[in-house]
């Protein structure tokens, strides 16, 4: 891979990220300062549909970072690392599944159906995992 | 047919497309698999390759979706829900082989006008028959993963559930 084409895999991915995490504290904070209306629904719809284009993006360039980097052998540390943090965004992208199906049957339903968690609850969940994967994600870059 | 949810054509088939991605990295990466075959393969063919299969998935999702979407599970109907998606996953193993065969041919024909010399003379009858048969096994495999995949978003979708109650407060 080329610098430039690697530099541009790393920025989408660290862009993505950004978006990800940005966004999610956004609308949990939002539905935590406001409750939860009309427009903090078309705010969580919103954030589902970039979520997921992004989510596509995040693992091309995933793929990508790893191989400018060179994929490590499992059994070394930084693979180990690798396979937790896999392992995480594996229950991430289930978790996220999950909430954007319950922000669909509201979009339908209406809020008056949530019981258990607020929509809040679940982008804070979202929020506080993203920053974990922030912090294994920066351990395999600077060790 | 009534015409899909957008969203949640979108969320399924980004869902289905990811999830087999990272089912494939992480397996790849626990056998040590990655380390070999990663560095053979370009950033822009890798990009194209997903693009394709997104997009693969997505139409297939859509027409997989229709007439209720996963909703229909609420009222029995998982059977035909998986039936679909393994048409639609059946679709999909087919197109992707197709399109990379397509892809493959045209280089190859270019490469052959020119500089007929690197390029062995085409045998059409046993090209077609393989590819017949290629795209044949690719959409049994992607059959059994699209039935698969429809499964996991029904389970998905069932836990999804709990957390909410239709029977009382909705509208």
């Amino acid at each position: 891979m080329s610098a430039v084409s690697a530099l541009l895999v790393r920025f989408v991915h660290v862009s993505g990220m950004a978006l990800l995490l940005g966004g999610s504290v956004f609308v949990w904070y939002a539905c935590r300062t406001a409750g939860v209306g009309d427009d903090r629904l078309r705010l969580a719809t919103g954030y589902e549909w970039v979520f997921w284009g992004t989510m596509a993006a995040m693992l091309v360039t995933g793929v990508g970072n790893l191989g400018t980097l060179g994929a490590p052998g499992p059994a070394t540390r930084w693979g180990s690392v690798l396979t937790l943090k896999l392992g995480v965004v594996a229950v991430f992208v289930v978790g996220s599944f999950l909430r954007t199906f319950v922000v669909l049957t509201v979009e339908r339903h209406g809020i008056s159906v949530l019981r258990r968690l607020t929509l809040g609850q679940f982008y804070g969940a979202t929020a506080w995992l993203l920053v974990l994967l922030v912090g294994l994600a920066e351990v395999l870059a600077h060790g | 047919m009534a015409d899909a949810d957008w969203l949640e054509v979108w969320t399924v088939s980004t869902f289905n497309v990811v999830a087999l991605g990272l089912v494939g990295i992480i397996a790849g990466h626990t056998t040590g698999a990655l380390t070999d075959s990663l560095p053979n393969f370009g950033t822009l063919p890798g990009v194209v390759t997903f693009a394709y299969l997104w997009a693969l998935t997505l139409v297939a999702t859509r027409w997989a979706l229709s007439d209720g979407g996963l909703d229909r599970i609420r009222e029995g109907e998982l059977t035909t829900l998986v039936g679909r998606g393994a048409i639609a996953g059946a679709g999909i193993g087919g197109g992707f082989l197709l399109g990379a065969i397509l892809v493959g041919s045209a280089v190859a024909v270019v490469q052959f006008f020119l500089d007929p010399g690197t390029t062995g003379g085409l045998q059409v009858l046993p090209f077609l028959l393989i590819i017949l048969l290629g795209v044949g096994i690719a959409a049994l495999v992607g059959a059994l993963v699209g039935g698969v995949f429809v499964v996991l978003d029904a389970a998905c979708y069932w836990v999804a559930g709990r957390f909410v109650r239709l029977d009382a407060g909705g509208e």
